[in-house]
This record gives C-alpha cells, structure tokens and sequence, in this order.
C-alpha cells in the first residue's frame, strides 16, 4: 500500500505538509476548536491524613464472628436498627478477601465485652462514609478533646462515671444523635456510643454510654454520672456541629 | 464487537445483583440519577451557569452523575489500599482526573447542579479483580454515554468540554482493559449508548444506596 | 473536515502496515499493531464512504527508522494516536451532529489505542483531565516536530 523506504519519522509529517494530492483547503486550514465553555483544572492527589475513619450502616440482621469467615465462631448478632431506632452503623478497622473470593470486614461492635471486634460479611453492610473527626474522652482530666484531621477544634470539661458505675475505657465510636426530646436530664442533645456500662446491664435498652447536655451544669466537671459523658448544655450545642455520627472515640483512663 | 459495560463483564455476579429484586429505595435512587423527580426540582429553580438550555443543563447533570459514580469508586479504592501496585496506580491516576471532572461539572451547573449520591460499592473497592472488572464496565459506558450525548449539546462551548473528556474516558477504558488482560480496543468502532439504558445499567448495580438515618427525635435511655 | 482525519487515517494505516511488514516488533507490540492496524483500515473505509466523492486519495508514505526497531515504533506510534486524538477533538466542534455522531464511534478508539501503546511503553495512559485539541496546523506541526527531532533537530 505504501512506499516505504527509510528516511526517517519526518516522513511522516514531511508526507502530511506536502501530500500527493494538494486540495484547495491547503491554502486556508481548517478552523480551530470553539473554546470550552469552561476549564477543568489539574487532577489533584487525594490526601492522606492518616486520620481517615469509616463506617457503615448494617443492611440486614448478620452475625459477626471471631474470624473473616462463616464457619469462625459467632461472638454477636447484629440487627439493623439500635434501640433508639435509628440505623445500627458500625466503625470498620480493616477488610479482607477470603478464598471463595467474598469480602469480609473488621467491626468494632457495640456489645459487652467493651473493644470486641469482630467479622461480618461485607455484602451485610451499606456504603462507606469517610470521617476525619476524632473524639477522646479523657477520665482523667475529665476533658473531651475532638479533632478533625489531627487538630484539635473543641474542648471541654465532662462528667463521667462515679467509681462504682465507671464510665468505660477503650475504642468505641458516636452511634447516633437524638433531638428534640423532652428530657431537662439529657441536655438538648444526646449522642449515643458503642460504649456499654459493664456493670448497668440491666439499665433500659440495655446501657449504653451516651455523651449529652445536662440539667446540673454546676456538677461539670466531676465524676457524677451512671456511666455517661455529660456537657454543659451550651457544649453539647457548640459539640452537635461538630461531631458526626460515626466518629471514633476513644476513652482514656 | 464491544462487550458491552457491566452486563457482559460481570459474569460472575459481584457487580449486578439478582434481576428482577425489588429494591427499598428504588425511587429514590432513580431520582438520584436524574431520571426522577428530583432533577426537574432542582433545575426548575436554579440558573445553569453560561445560560445554558434546560437540555445542555440536563446532559451535564447526568454526565455529573456519571463522574460523581468514577470518581467515588477510584477514591474509595485508593483509599482502602486492596489493589497491586499496578491497578493502585492507575486508581491513584484516573480517581484525581475524574475529582477534577466532577469539580469542574459542579462549577459550571452552580445551584442547578443535582447533588452528590451516596454510593454502596458492595467490595468491588476491595478486591483487585472485581476493581478491574467494575472499572472497565464504568469506563466503557462511559465513553458510550458521552458519545451518545455529544451531538445533542446545543452549545459547542459545552460540546468542546464534552469531547475533551470523552477521549480521555476511553484511554482510561483502555488502560482498564489492559490491566484486567483483556483487549483495550475491542472493535475499530465504539458504540454510543442512549441514557435511559445507561441508568438502566447503572441501577441494575445498586451502587447508588439511601442514607441511612442517624439521627432520630426519640427520648434517650442512655445511662445517663 | 473529515478529509483531514481521512488523510491520518491513511497514514496510520500504512505505517503499522510497515511495522508489521518490516518484522521489527514482536509479542504484544505485534499484536498491537496487527490489531490497531485492522482498526484503522476499517477506519479508512468508512470515511471513504462517509465523504463520497469528496474523499481525498490515498497519499504515499515513507517512515523510515520509525518501523526499523521496537523504541521508534512505540514512541512513533504514542506520537500518531495522540496526534490522531487531539486532531479528532480539534475538529469535533465544527461538524455537524451527523458528522460528529460518525467521528466520536472513531475518536474514542484512537484514544484506545494512544493508551494501549503508552501502557505497554511503560508511559501513563491518561494523566490529564482533558484531551486538549489541535488545529489542522498543530496537527501537521506536531508531527514536523516529532520526525524532525528524531533526524536530529530542524
């Protein structure tokens, strides 16, 4: 088809400048291209703050078990709502692919004993929401610090558990939010955690830690609670613009 | 022949789920891709940017919708970190070149831009085989949905944008293909795909989910 | 206007016909240019037939060193079908919606083919968020530009 001898890659475009047929465009080229209507800037790296979290809303009742498969043993049962009736979410650590080629991942479950993680299929769960908050809860210094990518953005004072109903230590994350109950005890907002009171086991719905306001500002800070992280009304306020649902906690002794 | 996207390619059944199951939240999900409801509602109030058409406005909003789906599923591929060191790279790659599309869709819609879904990629993030195989049926349909929807831009401002990104779509295709050990240019002509199969498509995946309700007006029985 | 990709068409085709013939590229190289060859051919003729009467005739080619080995082929070859891309995308907006419906089933498997050859190179497929366009003038430059460099400078 072509003629082909060597003279090097210029021929290519010394054939196109000058080609065998000549039309009558060579003389007036073709026009150029409208402008876009708008600019897409550079593609830009995705950051890493290694203070990335995510979490995931149970989409159907499942067990979770000891290990990323089936036949590990099962250690909870996990429904798709939580007491308040809002949709059971679960912190993921981690996820793995088993030899059948199913997905399985990590949880932090929001049982007894308190920093159980388990495994749950991964087909159980929603979608993934990615957080850079982070929230600690200090029983020492009686402080709850929340920081987003790392930087501190609050802080206050907090009641936490009196010694014989201690509130407790470990890994948990925020769980729900509740609002516009009619409850002076709960401050205006209350958040619910996976934290559970090991001795209020049988405390209604089961005794879970919650981080809410509170009618008795004057006890803050202290250790006056049955388990639960209390504010100041006007922090938990300041606290409820700032936190999602679904940001990890951790509570130091 | 094309393959093509999602239908054929998923052989196995990780990326589409049973047909024919009847989804929770259905609706919604169709008013998410723009063929419900919520699109019409969206654009009846606001001023697309340049003075574009209601039709222009329309294929950018569901060209959003497609960019909006590319980019969360790289980006949440990347950041899981489940991929080789070849397919983490081209996520790495593609993810940022398809942010920048989703970026540049939203800032030229302005108020008339639909919003962002919420997705459920069910582990195709995390598992490099089903990675390769979604990322190869997203980026063909891609190509076929703009090459579908190109001529039908009535500003060839808009139209210079689309055709821009068209190509670039179909090098990410390619480069898909490639890493997935399948040919990147399956026949010398590409095909367009009209939108209501490509939602069609795209729905049958239940990638696009509800968000889940965290929040509630209910009384606490925390342990206070 | 689709004389222009006509006449890109026709190069592409005989160069990988070249490639092929001269026996200089082996394993998946081969393959890519046995294939992208076909393509282009297929090419050809539906923009013959698209342009009718009006179609220019096939020009004559030489290439020279850019079949002779495998790191010229390849880096001929990433050059021609980014060229191929942009001069598509050039063009795009002042075709009619006929003509527009015709090249985009061709400009998306040039741009195939440009991410092919580049992966294979080792070379990112994509990197930008946009295929920028060239004019008809840009087009026959870059490749100026492209040959004359690998002669050594204009």
């Amino acid at each position: 088809m072509a003629a082909i001898t060597g003279v090097g890659a210029a021929a290519i475009a010394l054939a196109l400048l000058a080609p065998s047929e000549s039309p009558a465009r060579e003389e007036s080229p073709l026009p150029a291209a409208v402008s876009p209507a708008f600019a897409i800037l550079k593609p830009r790296p995705l950051r890493h703050g290694g203070h990335t979290s995510r979490w995931a809303d149970v989409l159907r009742p499942t067990l979770a078990h000891h290990g990323p498969s089936s036949s590990a043993q099962a250690i909870a049962t996990l429904s798709t709502q939580t007491p308040e009736g809002t949709t059971n979410i679960l912190l993921v650590l981690d996820s793995t692919t088993d030899a059948k080629g199913d997905v399985w991942v990590a949880v932090q479950l929001p049982v007894l004993p308190n920093n159980t993680v388990g495994w749950v299929p991964r087909r159980a769960l929603g979608g993934y929401t990615y957080l850079r908050t982070h929230l600690e809860i200090d029983l020492g210094k009686l402080t709850a610090t929340l920081e987003r990518d790392g930087r501190e953005i609050f802080r206050a004072p907090i009641g936490i558990g009196l010694p014989r109903w201690p509130t407790p230590t470990g890994s948990y994350y925020v769980r729900d939010r509740l609002t516009r109950y009619r409850s002076a005890f709960y401050g205006p907002v209350a958040f619910g955690t996976s934290a559970m009171s090991a001795v209020l086991t049988d405390w209604p719905a089961g005794g879970f830690i919650g981080i809410h306001g509170t009618d008795r500002p004057e006890l803050l800070p202290g250790r006056v609670s049955h388990g639960c992280i209390r504010l100041k009304n006007r922090d938990i306020i300041l606290l409820d613009r700032l936190l999602p649902v679904g940001t990890p906690i951790t509570i130091v002794g | 022949m094309n393959l093509p996207p999602l239908a054929h390619i998923d052989e196995d059944g990780a990326i589409r789920e049973a047909e024919g199951r009847i989804s929770r939240h259905g609706l919604l999900r169709a008013a998410a891709l723009g063929g419900g409801g919520a699109t019409v509602i969206a654009l009846g109030k606001a001023r697309a940017a340049h003075g574009a058409s209601k039709r222009d406005v329309d294929i950018l909003n569901y060209a959003l919708t497609l960019e909006y789906l590319q980019a969360a599923f790289y980006t949440e591929s990347e950041r899981l970190q489940k991929l080789g060191p070849k397919a983490a790279s081209a996520a790495r790659t593609v993810g940022a070149v398809e942010r920048a599309h989703v970026a540049a869709f939203r800032g030229a819609l302005g108020t008339a831009a639909v919003a962002r879904p919420r997705f459920n990629f069910k582990g195709v993030t995390e598992d490099e085989r089903r990675f390769l195989k979604t990322a190869v049926a997203f980026e063909d349909l891609a190509v076929a949905a703009y090459k579908a929807q190109a001529p039908k831009l009535e500003d060839r401002s808009l139209l210079a944008v689309a055709v821009s990104i068209h190509s670039v779509e179909a090098r990410h295709a390619a480069w898909m293909r490639h890493l997935f050990g399948i040919r990147p240019a399956a026949s010398a002509f590409d095909e367009p795909i009209e939108k209501p199969e490509i939602l069609r498509i795209v729905r049958s995946t239940r990638f696009i989910t509800a968000t889940p309700a965290t929040s509630a007006q209910e009384s606490p029985e925390f342990t206070g | 206007m689709l004389n222009l990709v006509l006449e890109l068409e026709y190069l592409e085709v005989a160069f990988y016909e070249d490639a092929v013939a001269r026996g200089a590229i082996a394993g998946e190289l081969l393959e890519f240019a046995t294939i992208v060859g076909g393509h282009e051919r297929q090419h050809v003729e539906f923009l013959r037939g698209t342009l009718g009467s009006q179609a220019v005739a096939q020009p004559r080619f030489q290439f020279g060193d850019s079949t002779r080995d495998r790191q010229a082929f390849t880096q001929a070859a990433i050059t021609l079908e980014d060229t191929m891309v942009a001069a598509y995308n050039g063009q795009a907006t002042n075709l009619t919606p006929a003509a527009l419906g015709a090249a985009a089933r061709i400009v998306s498997v040039e741009a195939r083919h440009a991410a092919w050859v580049r992966d294979i190179a080792g070379e990112t497929p994509a990197e930008d968020a946009t295929d920028a366009p060239l004019t008809e003038r840009e087009v026959r430059s870059t490749l100026a530009r492209a040959g004359l460099r690998k002669r050594g400078g204009p």
